[in-house]
């Protein structure tokens, strides 16, 4: 017999209940890529955080460039200007003003732009900054008696912003963010001290110039040593041999009399003199020297002198004897002053590390008697 | 058979307790699903808190002042040069005294080598607490050999004391 009340159909009800969780658990897979609550927010702090550092990673870079670009012109400062070299000293005299360098600000950019670009064509495998699009423009400016280098650019890095999703797995791009690397360093190079030198260095010559001042060196040393800057020994004893034997051949070179042996040679040292296509070459180093001809390739040993022969041209004698040549009055003069008030600071390849230098400018003065 | 009192018949009491059943077993399951989403997202969370609080703190620790014109970052170029990591290791102690974390800073040059280690380079690794998040940073050496130091901030789980 039926049962005339109205049955409640479990199994159907049961079998409708799992096909709604069946439903649930699909719908919950079709809305899985909606990100969670507060997800854009951390993955974009994260990127802006992460990515905050880049102005001072490019500082810390560009400071290297920097200190590298002091330390270049620091080992020189005269190098770059159009002064004459005197045995690899430049040859500053009054007359010729034009030889003092007076941008020394300009050789500074134009060394950093230098190996600026060096930097850039070294790529760095690893290092997500790609600087090799990026120009800057660059400027000096001194705020508070300090020389900064301010370096301007209009390319951008341009930084991905990626989800951040379990356990700080990247996930899909949801923008990107845009960051100019531009900076303000400070040089550590007091570019005024060098114009005070130069002018200091043409009063010097104008007040020690003449026969009423015949020591020059103390003329120049009393002229030099005071306003910060000391006059100093900065050759080493190789260089002060290979320095002396350039004197001694230029001084032989520019002598007056022919067929004479040149007085004076300094003892120490063997050295090659070779005539290359635009001038001479002294142990494999160019050398500008004024009416240097030789007659042959010479080796000079100790114990042997320059002998000029008929024709003007230089060979070697191993005696001091016959007609000896007269040497011109020694006009030009080697010196370093080191300054008492600046330091460098530079990675030392000997020392391996980086240390305060002193800076010394080298330079050569020439007198007109 | 029905019950003669006119009650409800037992069988269908059969399928409501079975509903009951199964009911109760999917509301757990889907109780036990939230609850590990939960923790999920809480560990997610506390994750990417840890993460930027690395971040930050890897950040700031590099942009401290050291002396008038220096960063912690050009310190780090410079220990890497002069091979002493002395004065880097005296900016760091100094910044992460004030801060509430176990922390651990590491330097590696580009090829993976280890150049630096807060922990000690002979730190016994069974002895680090759970690494809670890290942040890294890069920064090139241009003076001697072109390098990449790679340096790594890691948070780790604060340390017992007595277990020191």
């Amino acid at each position: 017999m039926k049962n005339k009340k109205a049955v409640i159909h479990w199994d159907i009800l049961l079998i409708a209940f799992l096909v709604s969780i069946g439903i649930i658990f699909f719908s919950g897979t079709l809305t899985s890529n909606v990100p969670k609550v507060g997800q854009y927010s951390i993955s974009m702090t994260q990127a802006f955080e992460k990515n905050s550092n880049i102005p001072l990673i490019a500082a810390t870079l560009m400071k290297q460039i920097s200190r590298n670009s002091i330390s270049n012109i620091s080992s020189d400062v005269f190098q770059l200007s159009n002064c004459k070299n005197y045995i690899n000293y430049k040859l500053l005299n009054s007359e010729n003003e034009i030889c003092f360098n007076k941008n020394l600000e300009g050789d500074f950019k134009a060394i950093f732009d230098k190996k600026y670009i060096e930097f850039q064509s070294k790529k760095l495998k690893d290092f997500d900054l790609d600087f090799s699009n990026t120009k800057y423009d660059f400027s000096i400016n001194k705020e508070n008696e300090k020389f900064f280098l301010n370096g301007k650019t209009e390319n951008r890095f341009e930084i991905p912003i990626n989800l951040i999703e379990d356990k700080g797995k990247t996930g899909k791009q949801i923008g990107k963010m845009f960051i100019k690397p531009s900076f303000n360093i400070p040089i550590g190079f007091n570019f005024d001290e060098y114009e005070n030198l130069a002018e200091s260095i043409k009063d010097t010559i104008n007040d020690c110039e003449g026969e009423d001042n015949p020591d020059k060196g103390k003329c120049v040393s009393d002229n030099l040593n005071k306003d910060g800057f000391e006059l100093q020994e900065c050759e080493t004893g190789e260089e002060k041999e290979f320095y002396g034997f350039l004197e001694y051949f230029d001084n032989c070179a520019n002598s007056i009399g022919i067929s004479c042996v040149c007085p004076n040679r300094p003892q120490e040292g063997t050295f090659s003199i070779n005539q290359v296509n635009d001038g001479i070459e002294i142990n494999g180093r160019k050398i500008e020297i004024e009416n240097a001809n030789l007659a042959r390739d010479l080796k000079i040993k100790p114990g042997q002198f320059l002998y000029k022969d008929a024709y003007g041209e230089i060979s070697v004698t191993n005696k001091e004897e016959g007609d000896i040549c007269t040497i011109r009055a020694k006009t030009k003069f080697r010196f370093c002053v080191k300054s008492n008030k600046n330091q460098y600071y530079a990675y030392d390849e000997d020392a391996q590390k980086i240390v305060f230098k002193d800076l010394v400018y080298k330079f050569a003065l020439q007198f007109s008697k | 058979m029905f019950n003669k009192r006119g009650g409800v018949a037992i069988e269908e009491f059969r399928g409501a307790l079975t509903y009951i059943f199964v009911f109760a077993i999917v509301v757990l399951f889907f109780y036990g699903c939230n609850i590990s989403n939960i923790k999920k997202n809480k560990e997610t969370f506390e994750f990417s808190k840890d993460s930027l609080l690395a971040v930050k703190t890897l950040n700031s620790f590099i942009e401290t002042p050291v002396g008038e014109e220096e960063r912690v970052a050009d310190t780090i170029v410079e220990s890497y040069l002069n091979n002493d990591y002395s004065e880097f290791e005296n900016a760091a102690k100094n910044h992460f005294s004030d801060i509430e974390i176990d922390w651990r800073l590491v330097v590696y040059s580009k090829k993976g080598y280890l150049l630096y280690d807060s922990y000690g380079y002979l730190a016994q690794t069974a002895y680090y607490t759970q690494l809670l998040a890290k942040s890294s940073i890069r920064i090139p050496v241009q003076e001697k050999e072109p390098e990449l130091l790679n340096i790594i901030l890691e948070i780790r789980e604060k340390q017992n004391k007595n277990e020191k």
